[in-house]
């Protein structure tokens, strides 16, 4: 059943996620354009790794799927990856290099050691990153960077969803935001389907709920980032009176692309990033009362927490 | 009656349901780290050796103030001496009469002084356009008034970016000018541990135990191997 109260709440999470976007993409920005794709690469790293694992997670939350009763679903799934402590600061090391392509001071051919660290997007948001070369143990040169987007252990994503099922033991599942114009950065594009299966379909005497399924999302956020994530999952749930647990094993890949310009001197720096996650254990809880509110955990290589508020009929 | 069971089993299994991804949450199943925690670049003998040149240089240039420093009169300990330029940053002197237990005397009379620098705000050593290395000091000297001459013991530390070392003195002879006239330093980084020997003149010898010896310039800092 859908309330008034219920949709509104669900539309303003999706308003606030697709409201965060713009300032967060904008800023961040303003930040890679001063330092280097290596920099930009480390800097990253807890963003690039974790937005695959958070896009992939909250794809369901039951495997009961109805043979032949229409249902639809929509609503919110915001998801948040745990990070571990150290991916608030970095220090990434290149040896044996030539200096002056970090620091023009130095005759070409001068050979050294480069330092990259600091803290990382997530962060210290007033502490100052730092790229160091050093010759012989010691630092020949040293250059401020730039300072954490937030601080925080948690990198966070919302985004809607909607599913409808109930054909042939079929459940589509799409997630998608409108187009948001972020000025020179250019649009944000979330878009995201799935198709899942129940096997009670063809053996109903089973005394849980089985399901396979897949899901692809593409998210862009301007030219500055475009994440391709895949999941393929088997799930299993039990239903009682006012709830469902469910458990899942999903294989997954992701892959997220970063492009800027680098201010120093004006080059374009692009990189890809694979994510580290490629499957994760779920199990989580879904409260049916009214609404479908559940909570679950996916551990891989990463820990992600998912909230959902499904509405339907 | 049935009803209210069937509810009441219903809300227990699911506090027990809900309790799965709690307990999860809260007994915490770590994140791999994704971000890079690489080690500095190891060091090598000559980079030591550079490192203790270094020091060897700084303290051409810090230690004579044990004899050198004049202020005005006080006798609370302690003066302060702050340095420009290539080396900059404060050192405090604290001078006495006879040794460390002696009465506290002015620069002009004391015969022993302690020269160092306040913690967290060690001296910074430039090292090219926006290098540096910091070197924090606690050296005591016995002064020879008349010679304008000290005998400096004490150490301090190194730090440049992520390395750091420890260095001590022993009877290191300084003068109101020139190169230290005799004494050493010993010098810790990392597994090498080094002998600075001072001669009178604007080169020391730097042995690296187990693996050779350097020449540092005292007036650049340069250090070159002995075949």
């Amino acid at each position: 059943m859908t309330t008034p109260r219920g949709r509104r709440a669900a539309l303003i999470l999706a308003a606030l996620a697709i409201a965060a976007a713009p300032a967060a993409a904008e800023e961040l920005e303003g930040l890679l354009e001063d330092v280097t794709g290596e920099y930009a690469q480390a800097y990253l790293a807890p963003f690039t790794h974790s937005f695959g694992p958070n896009l992939n997670g909250g794809i369901f939350h039951t495997a009961a799927i109805p043979r032949s009763r229409l249902t639809i679903e929509f609503g919110v799934k915001a998801t948040a990856t745990h990070l571990a402590e150290e991916d608030q600061s970095f220090q990434t090391v290149i040896e044996n290099v030539d200096l002056s392509d970090y620091d023009n001071t130095f005759a070409s051919g001068t050979m050294g050691d480069i330092v990259m660290s600091g803290p990382t997007v997530f962060g210290d948001d007033e502490a100052m990153g730092s790229v160091a070369g050093y010759i012989n143990g010691v630092q020949v040169f040293s250059q401020e960077t730039i300072e954490g987007l937030v601080k925080t252990r948690y990198s966070p994503m919302a985004v809607p969803q909607a599913s409808l099922a109930g054909i042939a033991g079929l459940r589509a599942t799409v997630r998608w935001l409108p187009e948001v114009d972020l000025g020179e950065i250019g649009k944000t594009k979330v878009f995201g389907y799935g198709l899942q299966w129940g096997i009670n379909t063809v053996a109903p005497t089973l005394p849980i709920d089985i399901m396979v399924g897949f899901f692809n999302q593409t998210v862009e956020v301007g030219t500055l980032i475009e994440t391709d994530a895949s999941s393929m999952f088997v799930a299993a749930s039990k239903a009682f009176p006012l709830a469902t647990i469910y458990a899942g094993y999903a294989k997954e890949d992701a892959e997220t692309d970063i492009a800027y310009t680098y201010g120093g001197d004006d080059s374009a720096v692009a990189f890809t990033v694979e994510g580290t996650q490629e499957s994760r254990f779920t199990v989580g809880a879904t409260l049916n009362v009214l609404a479908k509110l559940n909570v679950e955990m996916g551990h891989g290589d990463l820990t992600t927490y998912t909230a959902g508020l499904m509405f339907g009929f | 009656m049935n009803s209210i069971r069937a509810f009441l089993r219903g809300r227990g299994a699911l506090a027990l349901l809900l309790m799965i991804p709690a307990a999860l949450l809260v007994g915490g199943c770590e994140s791999d780290t994704t971000a890079p925690q690489d080690q500095a670049p190891p060091l090598n003998e000559q980079d030591a050796a550079t490192q203790a040149g270094l020091i060897a240089m700084a303290i051409v240039d810090v230690g004579p103030e044990l004899v050198n420093f004049s202020g005005p009169g006080k006798t609370e300990p302690p003066y302060s001496r702050s340095f420009t330029g290539d080396i900059s940053g404060t050192v405090y002197l604290d001078f006495r009469l006879g040794g460390p237990s002696g009465p506290h005397a002015t620069w002009a009379t004391g015969t022993w002084a302690r020269l160092f620098t306040a913690a967290g705000e060690p001296l910074s050593i430039a090292v090219g356009e926006s290098g540096s290395a910091q070197l924090s000091l606690d050296i005591t000297g016995d002064i020879n008034r008349v010679a304008d001459t000290a005998v400096i013991n004490g150490g301090g530390t190194f730090s440049s970016g992520p390395y750091s070392a420890t260095f001590t003195f022993t009877n290191l002879a300084v003068a109101a000018t020139g190169y230290p006239s005799g004494g050493s330093m010993t010098f810790t980084s990392g597994s090498f541990r080094m002998t600075v020997a001072f001669n009178g003149t604007n080169l020391a010898t730097v042995t690296v135990a187990g693996h050779g010896t350097w020449r540092v310039n005292l007036d650049t800092g340069a250090v070159t191997r002995v075949p």
